[in-house]
């Protein structure tokens, strides 16, 4: 019987050891397997990389604009000058793409396409304000980090407009004075481009050269420069080339209605939505909604009074930055529809409709056949969004950092 | 009352217990020593591979901010490169290689690959050699239009 007992006692020990060594090799095996989950987590240079290659974008993005800036001063083509950016906007993609195709690198970019673009350039040098614009969205996958779905949007914007001017024409040559301010952004807000010299701004007097005698920082990007100039004339041309980065704008002191941009007015409740020209759009951005029920919402925009008769191209084109506030499924289409308000009649010069593939610039074009609007006319946008699924949410976007604008002579 | 014998036998029986127990404790003891040192080598040498990745990246973007390449390689070739690798040595810390290989892509779109150079630190066989070592690169486009391709090879001894 004693035998009996102490054998049992005997298994006890052995059972209390093995319960134990489990219990060990448990703790071991789980601060392994630990070690192991944090070196499957080790370190992966996704942000580095990704921050690398947006940052060279824009680079890249301001290297474009000088092409195609000083393609169109050459060329006065606005379409030459975008084969020039996007040619080069195409090489950086392509030369990246084949150095990372080791991570399995993809960039989803289209400068061309059915409806919408990712690539957006405005360069509208016609009146007392100038721009030179280029827009991109673009997105980037990384297959070896399992990184997708980046979207990236870069800019830059050059800015100038004319501010003040005078002829003294008591001495000869002629002398003559000029203001301007010239700013640039890459992002939200503005900024002076500094560094200016004499040999960055070349004057025109009609289409023969001035001489360029002075210039003179002001403060805020405002510049003054004196020149002589053989002929005297009402139109004066000033292009600059900015110090930095070589990107050429320009603005004359003819103020035409070549194009004109959606831009807010007033303050507060008192604020509403128009179409002005170039040099009366403001530097506050924002977005319009179309209103409506049923799968259609309409927004309508007016202009102020034009101050001149407007010659048409034969093609209006109107630029909008669209986008979606809350993404939904089904076909949104957008119908642009443009005309004027003479005395108490309405003209409608026509419509084209786009469908809606997501956030992108969309071109709508509108024949015109070469026709004139009067002096003193109101311009008319109509922008109608209809949806087989309800409401499309889909915004306008307008102001400097996306001018939206209708184009009523093609350069 | 008890006898001798079952006394004796009762200590035997605390006595096997007792060892068991110091035994399971000196076993549990040796294995979470041995894991911890396992654990924290690993951990040690997976530092200093971040630490130089994050170095390499830190030099990387001095270099392509700084306009160094518009200085050094397109200026002036000749001295262009001994300049850059004085550069590249001034922003890395005592004790590290490094190997930058800058290619130019600004050729063909089928063939974007037109040349490259070569600067670095290191003596024969030390990348080969060496247990731990990183590479980054990154793209930079100069205001001539150069689009490039920058490989830098970090390694510390």
């Amino acid at each position: 019987m004693k035998r009996l007992r102490w054998s049992i006692c005997g298994q006890f020990i052995i059972i209390a050891a093995l319960i134990i060594a489990t219990f060990t090799l448990t703790l071991v095996l789980s601060i392994s397997q630990i070690s192991l989950t944090r070196r499957e987590l080790s370190y992966e240079p996704v942000q580095e990389l990704v921050l690398g290659l947006t940052s060279d974008f824009d680079r890249c993005l301001t290297r474009a604009l000088s092409i195609a800036t000083r393609k169109y001063n050459e060329t006065g083509s606005l379409e030459k000058a975008k084969v020039a950016g996007e040619g080069f906007i195409m090489k950086w993609v392509n030369s990246t793409l084949i150095s990372y195709s080791n991570l399995g690198l993809q960039i989803i970019l289209n400068a061309t396409g059915e409806g919408g673009t990712d690539i957006a350039w405005i360069i509208d040098w016609s009146s007392s304000a100038g721009i030179s614009y280029v827009y991109t969205r673009f997105s980037l996958n990384i297959e070896a980090y399992g990184f997708r779905g980046w979207t990236s949007r870069s800019m830059k914007i050059i800015w100038l407009n004319i501010t003040n001017w005078g002829i003294d024409i008591s001495t000869s040559p002629a002398t003559a004075t000029l203001e301007f301010q010239l700013m640039q952004s890459k992002r939200e807000a503005f900024e002076p481009i500094l560094g200016l010299a004499p040999e960055n701004v070349q004057v025109k007097v009609d289409t023969i050269q001035a001489n360029v005698t002075n210039l003179t920082y002001l403060g805020g990007g405002i510049y003054r420069v004196k020149f002589e100039a053989d002929s005297i004339s009402v139109k004066i041309i000033l292009i600059v080339t900015t110090p930095e980065d070589f990107i050429l704008v320009s603005a004359c002191t003819d103020t035409e209605w070549g194009a004109v941009y959606l831009s807010t007015e007033g303050k507060g409740l008192g604020k509403e939505i128009l179409l002005v020209p170039i040099s009366q759009l403001q530097s506050e951005s924002g977005f319009a909604t179309p209103v409506g029920s049923h799968g259609r919402e309409v927004l309508e925009v007016n202009s102020t009074p034009t101050t001149k008769n407007i010659t048409l191209g034969d093609l209006i084109q109107v630029k909008l930055f669209l986008d979606q506030s809350t993404s939904r499924p089904g076909n949104i289409n957008v119908t642009v529809e443009f005309g004027f308000k003479y005395g108490d009649e309405t003209y409608w010069l026509g419509s084209d409709t786009e469908r809606f593939i997501g956030e992108k610039a969309y071109v709508f074009d509108i024949p015109a056949g070469d026709g004139e609007i009067p002096k003193d006319s109101i311009l008319i946008l109509r922008v109608t969004v209809t949806s087989d699924k309800g409401f499309g949410s889909i915004r306008i976007l307008y102001g400097p950092n996306h001018p939206s604008q209708i184009v009523l002579r093609t350069p | 009352m008890k006898t001798l014998r079952n006394v004796v036998e009762a200590c035997k029986g605390q006595a096997r217990i007792f060892e068991a127990v110091i035994a399971s404790v000196v076993v549990f003891l040796a294995f979470s020593t041995a894991s911890y040192l396992i654990y924290a080598s690993e951990s040690i040498l997976a530092q200093e591979a971040v630490d130089l990745n994050r170095l390499s990246y830190n030099v990387l973007h001095r270099i392509v901010e700084s306009g160094v390449i518009e200085e050094t390689v397109e200026e002036d070739l000749q001295n262009g490169v001994s300049h850059l690798k004085i550069v590249v040595q001034g922003l890395l810390p005592a004790g590290v290689y490094f190997n930058l290989t800058i290619y130019n892509c600004t050729g063909s779109l089928t063939q974007p690959y037109s040349g490259s150079l070569n600067i670095g630190n290191a003596p024969t066989g030390v990348f080969a050699e060496s247990e731990e070592v990183i590479s980054t690169s990154t793209m930079y486009t100069s205001k001539r239009g150069n689009i490039y391709y920058l490989v830098l090879k970090l390694t510390r001894v």
